[in-house]
This record gives C-alpha cells, sequence and structure tokens, in this order.
C-alpha cells in the first residue's frame, strides 16, 4: 500500500511550488525557509496574517497573505521559547519581505503559545492541526501528529473543527525525541531509520518502547551482534504499535492524514497504513500543518473584525 | 520430562474444543483459586482457568486503562480475540477490583449463556463460612438450571475426591523440587494444565510424571522460595532456572496455592466442607491478614531451605504491593535476601529481570 | 507544577464548611484528650454506630484530601514510597502512611495533625486497596482492626435474605468488637435517632441534585465537592441536617432568581471520577469561557432512602443495604448510571478523570469512554491522580482542557 508523500514538484492548493524533497533534513542544525518566488510580487496593501507553532522541540511560522502561504520557516526550540518565537517570526517574516505590523493578526499555537509576546491570540495545536490538515487534504476526518516529544490523535468533522483527540504526552513511544535516541545509539543517520528498517527481513522482538528501558535493551542487542535493521524493525513496530492504541482510542476514518517530523519516516508511516488499513496522507512539509492551522485561524478571525492586540517590534 | 505438561497450556484452547466435540459438554472460564470446581465437574462441565498471552494490547486497551493488573486483562485481550469463543460459561468470584471488573465487562462485550458472580467472603470468619456455604448452594442451583439436570450428592463427593487425589499427587511432585532436584518449571507446567485439562485426564498424566520424576536428573541451582501474585505461564520460572536458580518452594496461585489443602472428605455438609477449604485455606492477601499470610510463608520457606526470596507482584496489585514491605521486612530480619520485581508482564523485561537475578544469585552464593 | 488550589465558591452555604470541618478536627483531638475512645475509620463505615456508643470517628480518606488541597501531598506521599509502598497504590494510602511514619523532613500536619486512634475499622467490600492500608496501620500502631465485610452485588441491590444475614452479622461482630474494646454499650435508640437523622439529610442531598438538572446551574461542581463533606463526616447529627436545609435554601432561591454560575452559559460539563484535591480551581477554569462543571458523578445521589424495613436499627441497616446499594457495583451499572446523569444534565461533554492510583474509578473510564461516544456525548481524558500532585502537569492539562473548550464552542 504506498503513501502519498508528493515528492514531485507540484502546486498544493497555494498557487505555488515546492520541492522540498531536494532538501536534506538534519533536526538539530535546521534553520528553513521558503520564500515566494520571484514573479509573485508582494503586494503591501493585501491582507496578511500569521501562525506560529512553538513545540517542544521545534518552533515553526508560517505567513499568510489572503489563501496564499507566502512563507513559512522551521528551527529548532532550543531552551528560550519566547526567543526561539521571536527568531521564527523574524526568518519567515525576512523571507515575506515583511514586518510585523504587516501581520494583521497572529494567532500562537503549540506548547509554547502563551508565552508569544507578539501573538493575539493562543488556540491549541489540536484544533490548528485539525483545520490545517483539512485545508491540505478537504477529506480528512483523522489526524495523526507526532511531535518531537508527543504524540496525538486528532478527529475532525467535514468542516475541519475539531473532534475527538486523544495525547500521548507521558511516554517517549512515536515521538521524535525517542527515534533520535535509538538513531543515536545505532549511529544510523535519522533520515535513514525509516527505510532501513524496510528492509529487514526478520524482527527482533521489542515491546517496551520506555525510552529508558529501550535505551540499554537495544544497546545490549548491538552488543550481541544483531542485525541493526532488525532492531530497527523491532522499534519501528513497537512504535506504530502504540501509536495504533492511541489511534483507536479516537477511532480511525478516512481521510487518515500524518502530520509532525515522524511522517517523514517511512518504516512508521507503512506499518501504521497497514496496522489501520487505509492510506496514509502526507504533506511534503509535515511539520507546518500546525502553523498553518493557527495562520487559517488567524485569517478567519480578521474576517469576523477581530482586532489585534498592542504589539511590541521585535527586538 | 514427559508427559510435556507446557505443552497442555499453550494448546488449552484446542484442548477445550476438542472435548467439547468428544462428549457435547459445557466448557465454564474461571478466575483465581476461589471457585470451587468440584461443583462445575460434578455438573458434567469442564472447568479452565483463564490464561492471558503475552501480546500487543492495543486491543484490550480500548477497554482497559493502563496500569491495572495485566493478569485479567491478558485474558480479556485473548477473549476480545475470539480465543475464548469455545466458552459456555464464565464464573467471576468475588475477589479483587481487577478481577471483579470482569464480570462486568464481560457482561457488556459478551454474550455468554452462563455469567455467574461468585459472592466470596473477604474476610475469613465463620459468619463468612457460613454465608459462603449458602452461596455455593446458589452456586450449585445455578449450575443445575443451566446443566438442565441436578447434581447428586454423590457425584459430587466424587468430584471432591478426584480434585483431591489430583492435588495430593501435585503435593508429591512438588516435594520432589526439595528430594530430588525437580524443576519447579515442571511443577508449574503440571499445575498449569492441571487448570486446563479434564481431572480424570490430569490425574493420569499425573501419575505418568510421577513415574518419570523419579528417573529424571535433578537440578542443581541455589535454592530459591518464590511468591507472586499471578504468574499464568512458567517462563518466569524457567528464566530462574537458566540464571542457575532453583525453586523449592512457592506462594502462587498457579503453584502452591492451587493443591496445597484438600477439601474434608469427612464433613457431611459438603458445601461447607467447600466453603472452608477455599475460604480459610487459600493465601489470597484480598482476604487472609498479612500476619497470617506471612505465618504460612515462613513455614513453607524454612521447610524447604530456601536462600533467598523472590517476589514477583504484577503491576497495580494492591492486595500483594501492600504486603510487600512487611514481607521484605521480616524476610530480611530472619536473614533471607529479597529481590523484588514489579512485573508488567512484557516480553522485554525478561532482559532486565535476568541480569537481575544472575546478580541476585551470585551474591548469596558468595 | 501546580498554579492554583482552591476552587472559587459561589455559593454562601459552602462557605460554612471550612469552619465545621476545622471544629471536627478539633473535636476529635478534645475527645481524644477527655478520654473518649477514637477510631480510625474507612469511608464507608457507619458512624451511626460508634456515634450510638459515643465513640469519635476519624475518616481517613478525608484528611488526605485535607492535605492534598493544603500542597502537602508530595512531602507526604514520599515518605510512604520511602516506606516501601509503590506509586501504584492509592494516593490516601500514601500520604497517611507517610504522616504516620513521620520523618523529619515532612511539614506540619493540618489541623494538628490526627487524634490518635485506640482502635481501626475497615471496609473490605469497598476497594482492594483500603485492605491493605489498613491492615498496615493496624499493625504499624500496634491496634486492633475490626474488618467490616458485606456482599459485593455486582448488580446492586437485592432482597436475598441471606445476603441481609451476613451484612447484618457482619454489623453485629462491629458491634461486639466495639463494646469489648471500650467497655459500653450500643444505646439502640440512639442508633434509631441517628439514622433517621442520616435518613434526612439524604433525602435532602437527593432533592439538591435533582435541583442542579435546572438550566443554568444554581450549583456547580466547584461548591459541590466541598458541600459533600458533611453528608460524609457529620452524618448522623443535626447540625449536618441544618446544612442541607440551609443549603437547599439557598439552591431554590438561585433558581427561583435565574441565577447561575456564569452570566451565559455556553456549554455544561459533567466530572467523571475524583476531583484533583490539589488543584479545585480546574473546576473554575471553564467558567472564563462560559463553561460549568455541571454535575460529578463520584458522590452522586439519586436514590431516596428506602422506609424503615425493621424495628430493630441493626437488622434495619442490613436491609437497607443490601436493598439499595449506593455505591460501586459492576462496570455495566456504573456506565449505565454516568450515561443517564449526562443525559438528565443536560451536558455537552464529559470529563473523565483517569487517577491512576484509585483503581476503582481508574478501570472504569475507558469502558465509559466507549459508552459516551455510544451516545454521541464528547469526552476529554485527563490522567493524574487525584491527590498526589507529582502527577500534575499543567501545561499538559491546559492543553487538553483549552482544546475541549474550543471543540464544545465551535459546535
Amino acid at each position: 500500500m504506498g503513501h502519498r508523500v508528493l515528492t514531485e514538484i507540484q502546486h498544493y492548493g497555494f498557487g505555488w511550488v515546492l520541492d522540498l524533497r531536494k532538501d536534506g533534513y538534519n533536526i538539530d542544525t535546521l534553520q528553513r525557509a521558503s520564500a515566494a518566488p520571484p514573479w509573485l510580487p508582494v503586494e503591501r496593501s493585501a491582507l496578511y496574517v500569521a501562525g506560529i507553532d512553538i513545540g517542544s522541540a521545534s518552533s515553526k511560522a508560517l505567513i499568510l497573505e489572503q489563501d496564499r502561504v507566502l512563507a513559512h520557516a522551521l528551527m529548532p526550540t532550543g531552551a528560550e521559547s519566547a526567543a526561539s518565537a521571536q527568531r521564527v517570526m523574524e526568518i519567515a517574516l525576512r523571507q515575506a519581505g515583511l514586518g510585523l505590523n504587516d501581520m494583521s493578526y497572529i494567532i500562537s499555537t503549540g506548547y509554547g503559545r502563551i508565552i508569544v509576546p507578539f501573538a493575539d491570540e493562543e488556540v491549541t495545536e489540536l484544533s490548528c492541526h485539525a483545520r490545517g490538515a483539512h485545508q491540505l487534504f478537504p477529506a480528512v476526518r483523522t489526524v495523526l501528529d507526532m511531535g518531537g516529544q508527543d504524540c496525538k490523535a486528532i478527529r475532525c468533522d467535514e468542516r475541519g473543527r475539531l473532534g475527538d483527540f486523544a495525547m500521548n504526552d507521558k511516554c517517549a513511544a512515536g515521538t521524535g525525541r525517542f527515534l533520535e535516541l535509538m538513531a543515536d545509539v545505532l549511529q544510523i543517520p535519522l533520515n535513514q531509520i525509516g527505510a532501513l528498517s524496510l528492509e529487514a527481513t526478520g524482527e527482533v522482538r521489542i515491546s517496551n518502547t520506555c525510552a529508558v528501558f529501550a535505551k540499554s535493551e537495544v544497546a545490549a542487542l548491538v552488543r550481541q551482534g544483531r542485525d541493526r535493521r532488525e532492531i530497527l524493525a523491532g522499534l519501528h513496530e513497537a512504535i506504530a504499535a502504540r501509536v495504533h492504541t492511541l489511534l483507536r482510542k479516537v477511532g480511525v476514518e478516512p481521510d487518515f492524514v500524518i502530520a509532525g517530523g515522524i511522517g517523514k519516516n517511512i518504516g512508521v508511516v507503512q506499518r501504521l497504513e497497514a496496522r489501520v488499513g487505509l492510506p496514509a496522507l502526507v504533506p511534503p512539509e509535515p511539520q507546518i500543518v500546525g502553523a498553518l492551522g493557527a495562520a487559517l485561524f488567524a485569517a478567519d478571525r480578521v474576517a469576523e473584525g477581530a482586532v489585534r492586540r498592542q504589539r511590541q517590534p521585535i527586538a | 520430562m514427559e508427559p510435556s505438561f507446557d505443552r497442555y497450556r499453550e494448546r488449552r484452547h484446542e484442548e477445550a474444543r476438542a472435548w467439547k466435540e468428544r462428549t457435547g459438554g459445557k466448557v465454564v472460564g474461571l478466575f483465581c483459586c476461589d471457585v470451587p470446581e468440584e461443583l462445575i465437574h460434578a455438573a458434567g462441565m469442564l472447568p479452565v482457568r483463564l490464561l492471558g498471552e503475552h501480546e500487543d494490547t492495543s486491543e484490550v486497551d480500548i477497554h482497559f486503562p493502563v496500569n491495572v493488573c495485566p493478569y485479567p486483562k491478558a485474558c480479556f485481550d485473548q477473549a476480545l480475540k475470539g480465543q475464548y469463543d469455545y466458552l459456555d460459561g464464565l464464573v467471576v468470584p468475588n475477589v479483587c477490583d481487577m478481577v471483579r471488573a470482569m464480570f462486568g465487562s464481560w457482561q457488556i462485550n459478551f454474550s455468554l449463556p452462563f455469567l455467574y458472580f461468585l459472592e466470596v467472603p473477604q474476610k475469613i470468619s465463620s459468619q463468612g463460612i457460613d454465608f459462603f456455604t449458602v452461596e455455593l448452594g446458589r452456586f450449585r442451583g445455578a449450575l443445575e438450571d443451566f446443566g438442565g439436570h441436578p447434581i447428586a450428592d454423590d457425584t459430587l463427593r466424587q468430584a471432591i475426591r478426584l480434585f483431591n487425589a489430583d492435588r495430593e499427587l501435585l503435593r508429591q511432585l512438588s516435594a520432589l523440587r526439595v528430594t530430588a532436584g525437580l524443576p519447579a518449571s515442571s511443577v508449574q507446567d503440571a499445575v498449569l494444565s492441571s487448570m486446563v485439562l479434564p481431572k480424570e485426564q490430569h490425574l493420569e498424566l499425573m501419575k505418568e510424571a510421577l513415574a518419570e520424576a523419579a528417573t529424571a536428573p535433578p537440578a542443581d541451582g541455589l535454592p530459591l522460595f518464590l511468591s507472586a501474585s499471578m504468574l499464568d505461564e512458567s517462563d518466569f520460572v524457567r528464566l530462574i532456572e537458566e540464571c542457575g536458580g532453583h525453586i523449592v518452594a512457592d506462594d502462587m496461585p498457579a503453584g502452591t496455592r492451587y493443591f496445597q489443602a484438600d477439601v474434608d472428605e469427612d464433613d457431611p455438609n459438603q458445601l461447607r466442607a467447600l466453603a472452608r477449604r477455599y475460604l480459610e485455606d487459600i493465601p489470597c492477601p484480598r482476604k487472609m491478614l498479612p500476619e497470617a499470610h506471612l505465618a504460612r510463608l515462613l513455614d513453607m520457606l524454612e521447610a524447604s531451605g530456601a536462600r533467598g526470596t523472590i517476589i514477583h507482584n504484577l503491576r497495580a496489585c494492591d492486595c500483594h504491593l501492600y504486603e510487600y514491605p512487611y514481607f521484605k521486612k521480616e524476610l530480611e530480619a530472619r536473614g533471607l535476601p529479597v529481590l523484588f520485581f514489579r512485573g508488567e508482564e512484557t516480553a522485554t523485561e525478561r532482559e532486565q529481570q535476568r541480569a537481575d537475578i544472575e546478580a541476585f544469585i551470585e551474591i548469596i552464593a558468595g | 507544577m501546580v498554579t492554583s488550589t482552591s476552587a472559587k465558591k459561589h455559593l454562601k452555604t459552602t462557605l460554612l464548611v471550612p469552619e465545621l470541618r476545622k471544629k471536627y478536627y478539633a473535636q476529635t483531638l478534645a475527645d481524644s484528650q477527655a478520654g473518649k475512645k477514637v477510631a480510625w475509620c474507612s469511608n464507608n463505615i457507619p458512624s451511626e454506630i460508634l456515634e450510638a456508643m459515643n465513640i469519635t470517628t476519624v475518616y481517613l480518606e478525608n484528611y488526605a484530601t485535607v492535605c492534598a488541597s493544603k500542597r502537602l501531598s508530595s512531602a507526604f506521599c514520599r515518605a510512604g514510597e520511602r516506606a516501601g509502598f509503590s506509586q501504584d497504590v492509592c494516593g490516601y494510602a500514601r500520604i497517611l502512611m507517610g504522616y504516620i511514619l513521620g520523618g523529619d523532613d515532612l511539614p506540619e500536619a493540618p489541623y494538628g495533625g490526627l487524634a490518635k486512634p485506640d482502635f481501626l475499622i475497615v471496609n473490605s467490600y469497598s476497594c482492594d486497596s483500603r485492605m491493605g492500608w489498613f491492615t498496615t496501620m493496624a499493625r504499624t500502631l500496634d491496634l486492633p482492626l475490626y474488618v467490616l465485610d458485606s456482599p459485593y452485588q455486582p448488580v446492586g441491590g437485592c432482597t436475598d435474605l441471606d445476603n441481609v444475614a451476613y451484612t447484618e452479622s457482619q454489623l453485629r461482630g462491629l458491634i461486639a468488637f466495639l463494646e469489648e474494646q471500650t467497655g459500653t454499650k450500643l444505646d439502640p435508640a440512639r442508633l434509631r435517632q441517628r439514622i433517621e437523622l442520616a435518613a434526612k439529610a439524604n433525602e435532602i442531598q437527593v432533592e439538591i441534585y435533582e435541583m442542579r438538572k435546572h438550566v443554568p446551574s444554581p450549583m456547580s461542581a466547584g461548591d459541590a465537592y466541598t458541600v459533600v463533606w458533611p453528608g460524609m463526616y457529620l452524618i448522623g447529627t443535626k447540625e449536618c441536617d441544618q446544612f442541607y436545609e440551609q443549603l437547599r435554601a439557598e439552591v431554590r432561591e438561585r433558581i427561583a432568581s435565574n441565577v447561575g454560575i456564569v452570566p451565559e452559559e455556553k456549554f455544561r460539563l459533567l466530572w467523571s471520577g475524583l476531583p484533583f484535591w490539589y488543584n479545585m480551581a480546574l473546576m473554575n477554569y471553564f467558567e472564563e469561557k462560559g463553561g460549568v462543571v455541571a454535575i460529578e458523578n463520584a458522590f452522586f445521589r439519586h436514590l431516596p432512602g428506602l422506609p424503615q424495613q425493621d424495628e430493630d436499627p441493626v437488622r434495619d441497616m442490613a436491609l437497607r443495604s443490601t436493598m439499595r446499594r449506593g455505591y460501586a457495583g459492576s462496570i455495566g451499572e456504573r456506565t449505565d448510571l454516568t450515561v443517564e446523569i449526562a443525559r438528565e444534565y443536560s451536558v455537552d461533554g464529559v470529563i473523565l478523570s483517569y487517577n491512576p492510583s484509585c483503581r476503582l474509578f481508574y478501570i472504569l473510564q475507558p469502558a465509559l469512554k466507549n459508552a459516551l461516544d455510544r451516545a454521541g456525548i464528547p469526552t476529554l481524558a485527563l490522567e493524574c491522580d487525584m491527590a498526589d500532585e507529582r502527577t500534575y502537569s499543567e501545561g499538559q492539562v491546559k492543553t487538553r482542557l483549552d482544546a475541549f473548550i474550543e471543540r464544545l464552542l465551535a459546535r
């Protein structure tokens, strides 16, 4: 069963083009931004809104002009959430050639949503992911967001409104952090572990996905000389099992969308598809779904006549 | 050793289905040591203890949360997967919170023709015996209704004798752990098979096993005592044996608790005899107070010559977890080192347990 | 890191409770000084019997909630864990064990500490934890313990006389134990009087619960978890009845004047399971967004008492408690009841409180979610202990609450 990761250059609904597969992906050092193509002039009189998603691992900002994505940026969050918020917003603004006060409304989301100094409103990442996924895939009813430090299963209705949700924020299973840890123990680059896990012919059974125990267990298996692909297969299977349990708490209905960094891990994605019996739709940049949703909510607020807060300029 | 008892546990579902085909009889599942299986047997039905498997819990996690005893949860998981489709009935005794929950959950999720909640008193007293005797009368009546025929006193008498005979042979087999170095895993496998096979068949297997055991090579591990809340398979005991330990005595449901005491065949009131045995003589901490439970444990320990104790309590087992600090203190005060596990019943934890057990044995062996 | 603790009280009558509670604990200390016998009891022990024998009853679960509400749970739990009690076991038990076992780093105990007990009484049938906890205390304090048993009756009340006989024999066993411990005899007239007063308090509370169906809600969980206190710990006294009479009058008045908890009710919630005693302010959290926790299922009463069944007060108690169960029951009974409550109280959503150490409520929550899903009622799961505040994460809880509120408001 294939999954539709948009790997070629193609439109995806906003009138501009993306090619993200060409770029490498390294969660530790990444600071990326995507600029509008030069043939799209930026008009200062247009309506601009922004969404900013401060996750525990990475921060994302996205600027919308009417219904077009003008720019987005992503960077690791680091120790100071407020500083990351400002920095990532700055990068996105620079890419768009705009200033903070050009934004008619800014909504913050994510773990650090309440400490974004220039946000006009906070909306949880649950609602934002539902909304963002719906914009990208209008038939979506189930969104799985596997982020840096938590994992969320989200249901939404035909209008992208939030329904039932379940969160796993107490343990590492299904999070980027866990996979990073495992990649580190196995000495394999993070962006290869998924594909490698699919190459294994056998599988080492690992049922404990508690990061505390898994690390020493995996280290022991490596010392025993077990095939690393088989270890990876076992790890990915265990993760898929735990994530599947989370999904089942809310029930999985098509279309099924995967957001978050782990959407790029083909080993997890394919195993989940097998378990839920549905193709997984993964946007080309799975980590900005939350920020996109936040920006769309911001556009709604402007349409409703909402007034932004007094804003301090970015230092 | 032959007959390989562990095979029966592994193939319990096929065996039960085959029994139904052969005899046209009803299979009644049950939890815990508190249910007088003799009554079910006397009703012409096959009593089977529910046992779980260590599998992916994504199915059962929809019905039960994470921090609960894994044993009944694993049994429920088996039922969700259709493994227990052959059950005609289920008896849930009034024991602990999680087992009690099985009654309601089974009611909601499955439709068994016979689902009986056995009101076992949660306190040992003469009033409790009186009440339990009455309750066993009600239970007998319910079985008679379900089976469509009365349970004659003589039939019940024969069932009691049969079960006592099987228990006696299990006691003999278990004693060979001390006198002949018989591995405890064989004994536990014998117990587990007794819990799922027709008793007549098991009695014959026990006779064979005792004959065999006389010629089996003795184990030579460090003598240890095992106290467990519920181990529904023998892999943990095997692990201890692999690490160089030899369990010479135990206090666990799929072990000594199952066969230690007999039903008094001389009591003309058979139901009262059953009530006595099942309420007073099983050291289940839900009913038996810690001091009384410890006294029994110490008796067994002294007689066995064990040099250390391994205590394995399943997670969230309140009944055993409260006893633990007291038992640990008393055992250590008597010069017996204690190794404690709070078990999750996952395959992974075995490796960590292996390391701990090896270290424990090394320290004692010194 | 918990930032706020007490719930905001909307009703005047609620404000009487802290004083009543302080007086109660002070009285138990005074009683002990004056040579009265003191019993440490678990929640379901009928204080009517003890009071009729002039014995002071101290219920332990409440003291644990007091410690939790005064933000002392971490210290006491840690002390309990140091003594070997797993984090799996009841938060109340760990707090009390920590308190009993003591330690240098323990904070000062609330209300000057608990009155020293002369004996302990526990009921065995409500949950596993109580037995383990009370037997441990009895051994640690070297005191006599009476275990009160009763048939479980998963399907609720029944008229089986054998069940009644067993319950009665246990109650009489308790009385015999108390007579032996104290040298006093039970006064049946006094018992009868207290039974009658307790029945009256129950009647009034049932009425108040019924009135809470009103929209807008005249009283929400923020007040309810406090006003439930006299009914549990002062039961059988005139003071208790008077309190509930006053509360009923206030609720009636609020309904007559259409006074709600918030100016405009945008959504109504049911809280299922125990609250987080160290952060009751959560009950008011929804109010900023126009929401009320209209009802809770933990101490819910909807069954009026039965009329007197027997002249003899002890047999009467046995009959009534067999015929009508106010507590627990099988999963099916409890989920059906909660779904019914959700419908009758016009709730828009249910908060499922997964307290990992309170097995009794915890086991139920997934089954409850499934039942509510089938009934089309939105749910939210929160996973925090009711007493051990170390399990609480403000960010995680707030995110879930905020998202749930967003979901309900968007409908």
